[in-house]
């Protein structure tokens, strides 16, 4: 069993693990780092090769969807109307059929409702109104009719938020088999209920966004790994989905702008002629285009209409459909070139209400851009004719294919009360953190429509296989759009925010199902993209790691990836062995701290006893001085017994101990007689240069084995850097120790110089040792930032003493009974 | 006298507990940056070289801002803000608490200076401390977000020198333990 002093909870973990291996350290407490994980990884097969690509008889199913569908803004519900095309290209029979009701998360008995958990007798404003809402408003599907294609009624069950219909026939390799459904459900409010779509009511213009996500009956996916994904929506772990084609009519308010997954099939039918001509012109324009301004979105507020029109959406080979309608949109548009025969110009959209400006114009739809630029260089140009940003919410982001629902709003414009222009200052204004935030939320968004929905990954199994890739490929994109993109500034990059993390005991590693993660962010976003940036910049550099990647993302473009299809693709691609990096960031709960404990200097020794004797006497007179009495007894004039009586001095009195003997002399000769002729030359060479040489001892004290990345400087002040790659660690993850010879003497090494390897601690990194200050310290030292905010907390401490500060409590009063 | 809300606690209650702040915004942050779910770390850690206990709290400045403008009830109110981060300064100071458990009983909170709170990048930092050394034995209460987010998880990160100690405080939790020596 594998030792580690540090983390008692991890010992647990590693027993069980190590205890259902087939091979077992049985004796002795060595944990070899560097086993390889094909025992662990599942057995390659015809569908998925041992090098991670898909096998020859790779299949996924194929669900095309039909659906009509009307809103009812009045009452915020929708109805509809479809049919499902499945083809069954797995090589099963199948007698049933699991369709998602993503919907029914919302229903009064569902598993996710049930499960809410309460904290402590509290009960907050937010409880109050969601629990009023889910009392006053059915939630959920109304299925109202399901049948086969020819119009029969077929019998189904519904389970939570999945429905499996009986087919009349079973569908057979090959075989297709086409079914229609006819559905209803109430609108949540996404602000008080909670979700990924719903509606925004903005309460003083009493005007609506709506945003529809996860609406439709939709099939379930049908793995080669996993039969059918019907584990249950609980409303964290998201989708695993099957790709299709997509024909979808949208009944909507006659004034409404419709902005949906696809495009749109008649515009000459929804459109005015002014909108059209501007659409047209957008279609060649470099830079952001309004289709509906500003001004017009504010006019279309005003009216209502009770007329309906209808928006057409085709999209191909999506794994999804959403879609968003208001008259409050603002619509702007601008292309995207790219070299690719498919799609040589995407068309980039934002739409958003006025309450989003003036941020949005500006940023979101250059933002849509710049990520299809920089996600493309390091997978496939953007697969589909669309990408679209949607301002639905305050905060936070939603990713669908083509399109994306994203917070962040300006704040309104606080002007000083003196300031006499006040008139003319603008009405609303942001941040500089609002502004990152909405190109970060973007960026976001609109790269997982390449991770996950063009590269497939099973979401509700492995959050981190699309939000650890795609926060890792947002960071690329965010250090491209401007220097000190503010995530990464001050010396507090992603690596030194995860080291905080992995230094915790209540870990899962990243291989963990979704639903049971603990500590959601940091496990499913964070570490693994904080992992990605090690592999690029440290352990692998960037050509191989880019060639590697692109590899991966184009062989699974429009495919299913698992874990292991990652891991064998990045391994199979740069031709390095990374079995030790994914067991140690993903499937183990170790961090990364490496102290450097020892440095000992040594010169080689000629053996030549004319030269290396006097060299001694020299050291040892250096080293230890004269004793103080004999000194001052000499200073006294004081006359010594030997030089009183000469008889008595003998040999020793006229050689000391590094005198040179005869048998040194010959002990030397010897040597030199026993050594092999090029044995002798290295010696003669190494008295020549009279190199130093270095035993450097780390002690891994995190678990995780790294890289050792080493800036050395030199007694004349001369820097080099050195990086060990991590395969010194294969004998003994926890000590070693590496030998230098230099032909200078070393003053100083830094362990880590560049913070490239999420080491969780810098003060042990140093020799000679440094003490460092504390993040705290630092804090302090800066007297003026702590003089303010000190000044600030005297402030707001004395005005509390008279604010009411429970005025937004829900008052409770116990019962006298 | 607190108005009177249409409904009874259970008798079987000795009492209730007052009701606290909350975000009606409560959905939209708990999904932040594709449903990011609420958590905090906080870290105490032993400063040999000058004495003190360095109490490092880590939160998330979506999270700080949805209920900074909550408990202030006010929405310009952001950790962009000196009087922002002071506000918020001030929140974490009443809902984290450390006492003595060296008789193993909680005894009363030391008591954490308040030191100031700075941002960094996604996250602001709020700082306390301690001067000297902390007890044999320490009981944590760390309710930091949880009357906002009923998901909020915290992780306190505690540093014995040798160690690192961590205690998760979600749903009910109120005061945990753990012995330093």
């Amino acid at each position: 069993m594998r030792f580690h002093p540090l983390l008692p909870a991890v010992l647990l973990l590693a027993a069980t693990a190590v205890s259902a291996d087939a091979i077992r350290q049985t004796k002795m407490d060595h944990y070899d780092a560097f086993r390889q994980l094909e025992v662990d990884l599942p057995t390659p097969n015809v569908y998925r090769t041992a090098s991670g690509a898909p096998g020859v008889q790779y299949w996924q199913q194929q669900a095309d969807h039909k659906i009509q569908v009307t809103l009812n803004e009045g009452e915020q519900s929708i109805r509809a109307s479809q049919t499902i095309e499945y083809s069954n290209n797995s090589p099963d029979t199948l007698r049933y059929v699991w369709i998602q009701l993503d919907q029914n998360r919302f229903r009064d008995e569902s598993i996710a409702r049930l499960t809410e958990r309460a904290d402590e007798d509290q009960l907050s404003y937010a409880d109050l109104a969601r629990h009023q809402r889910f009392s006053d408003v059915e939630h959920g599907f109304t299925i109202e009719r399901v049948v086969d294609g020819r119009g029969r009624d077929l019998r189904y069950v519904v389970v939570d938020t999945m429905m499996r219909i009986d087919l009349a026939q079973p569908i057979r390799t090959g075989q297709k088999t086409s079914f229609g459904i006819d559905w209803s459900f109430n609108i949540i409010e996404e602000a008080i209920v909670g979700g990924r779509g719903g509606y925004e009511h903005f309460a003083e213009s009493d005007t609506y966004v709506f945003f529809l996500a996860q609406w439709f009956p939709k099939l379930a996916a049908y793995t080669d790994y996993g039969g059918w994904k019907h584990q249950q929506f609980l409303g964290r772990g998201e989708f695993t989905q099957e790709f299709g084609d997509y024909e979808v009519e949208i009944t909507v308010p006659a004034d409404h702008i419709v902005a949906a997954t696809g495009e749109l099939q008649n515009e000459s039918a929804v459109l005015t002629a002014e909108q059209r001509r501007r659409l047209n012109a957008a279609r060649s324009a470099d830079k952001p285009m309004f289709i509906v301004t500003p001004e017009e979105a504010i006019a279309n507020e005003k009216d209502g209409t009770t007329e309906t029109r209808t928006w057409v959406f085709k999209a191909d080979n999506v794994r999804d459909f959403a879609w968003a309608s208001s008259r409050k949109f603002i619509w702007d548009a601008m292309i995207h070139r790219q070299e690719d025969a498919e799609h040589p110009e995407v068309l980039a959209m934002s739409f958003y209400p006025q309450e989003a400006e003036p941020l949005w114009s500006q940023y979101s739809t250059h933002a849509v851009v710049h990520t299809m630029e920089v996600y493309s260089r390091f997978s496939f140009p953007y697969p589909y004719p669309t990408a679209q940003s949607v301002n639905t919410w305050k905060s936070g982001g939603m990713e669908y294919p083509m399109i994306t629902f994203n917070g962040r709003r300006p704040e309104p414009f606080e002007a000083d009360e003196e300031d006499e222009n006040a008139a003319d200052k603008p009405e609303r204004t942001y941040s500089r953190r609002t502004k990152q935030g909405l190109i970060g939320v973007i960026i976001h968004e609109i790269g997982h429509i390449y991770f996950p929905m063009t590269v497939n990954s099973d979401e509700r199994q492995w959050t981190w296989m699309d939000e650890g890739v795609n926060s890792f490929l947002q960071y690329l994109a965010e250090l491209e759009w401007e220097e000190n993109f503010h995530r990464y500034r001050d010396h507090y990059s992603v690596l030194e925010q995860i080291a905080e993390y992995m230094t915790s005991q209540n870990q899962v590693p990243i291989m963990t199902q979704s639903d049971s993660i603990m500590q959601f962010g940091p496990n499913g976003y964070t570490k693994p993209a904080a992992s990605f940036v090690v592999l690029r910049e440290t352990v692998l550099g960037r050509e191989l790691f880019d060639f590697a990647f692109r590899e991966y993302a184009q062989r699974w473009k429009f495919k299913r990836p698992t874990p292991a299809d990652l891991f064998r693709t990045l391994e199979d691609a740069s031709g390095v062995d990374l079995d030790w990096f994914w067991r140690g960031w993903y499937y183990s709960t170790d961090h990364v701290d490496v102290a450097l404990t020892s440095v000992r200097e040594f010169r080689i020794s000629s053996e030549d006893p004319h030269i290396e004797l006097p060299l001694n006497r020299e050291q040892r007179n250096e080293q230890v001085p004269e004793t103080l009495g004999q000194i001052r007894n000499r200073e006294e004039g004081r006359t010594l017994r030997v030089d009183k009586f000469p008889e008595l001095k003998d040999f020793y009195n006229d050689n000391d101990e590094f005198a040179v003997s005869n048998a040194d002399r010959n002990k030397y000769s010897k040597l030199l007689d026993d050594l092999e002729p090029w044995e002798r030359a290295a010696l003669e060479r190494a008295a020549r240069d009279d190199d130093f040489v270095y035993f450097i001892d780390f002690e891994n004290l995190g678990g995780l084995v790294t890289p050792l990345p080493l800036l050395i400087t030199d007694t004349d002040g001369n820097e080099e850097f050195m990086m060990i790659p991590a395969e010194i660690w294969r004998l003994d993850y926890r000590n070693v120790t590496k030998m230098l010879i230099r032909d200078k003497a070393i003053a100083s090494i830094e362990l880590d110089p560049r913070r490239e390897t999420a080491d969780a601690d810098f003060a042990n990194n140093h020799f000679p040792s440094k003490p460092g200050q504390s993040r705290l310290e630092l804090y302090k030292g800066d007297t003026d930032v702590r003089d303010q905010m000190a000044d600030m907390l005297r402030t707001l401490r004395k005005r509390k003493g008279g604010d009411d500060a429970t005025e937004n409590a829900v008052p409770l009063q116990s019962d006298p009974q | 006298m607190p108005q009177k809300m249409p409904f009874r606690c259970s008798p079987i209650r000795s009492r209730c507990a007052l009701a606290v702040a909350a975000a009606m915004v409560l959905g939209t942050a708990a999904m932040a940056v594709a449903h990011r779910l609420p958590g905090s770390l906080s870290t105490i850690k032993s400063n040999a070289s000058t004495d003190v206990v360095e109490v490092i709290h880590r939160l998330h400045n979506h999270d700080a801002e949805d209920v900074l403008i909550e408990a202030r009830n006010d929405r310009t109110l952001s950790v962009d803000s000196l009087e922002g981060r002071a506000a918020l300064a001030l929140y974490i100071e009443e809902k984290f608490l450390v006492a003595d458990f060296s008789a193993s009983k909680v005894g009363a909170p030391l008591d954490l200076q308040l030191v100031g709170a700075e941002l960094s990048g996604d996250y602001v930092l709020v700082y306390q401390q301690l001067t000297g050394k902390l007890p044999a034995a320490i009981a944590v209460r760390d309710d930091i977000f949880r009357d906002v987010f009923p998901a909020q998880v915290n992780y306190v990160n505690i540093s014995t020198g040798k160690e690192v100690r961590t205690l998760v405080f979600q749903g009910q939790d109120v005061w945990q333990t753990t012995e330093l020596e």
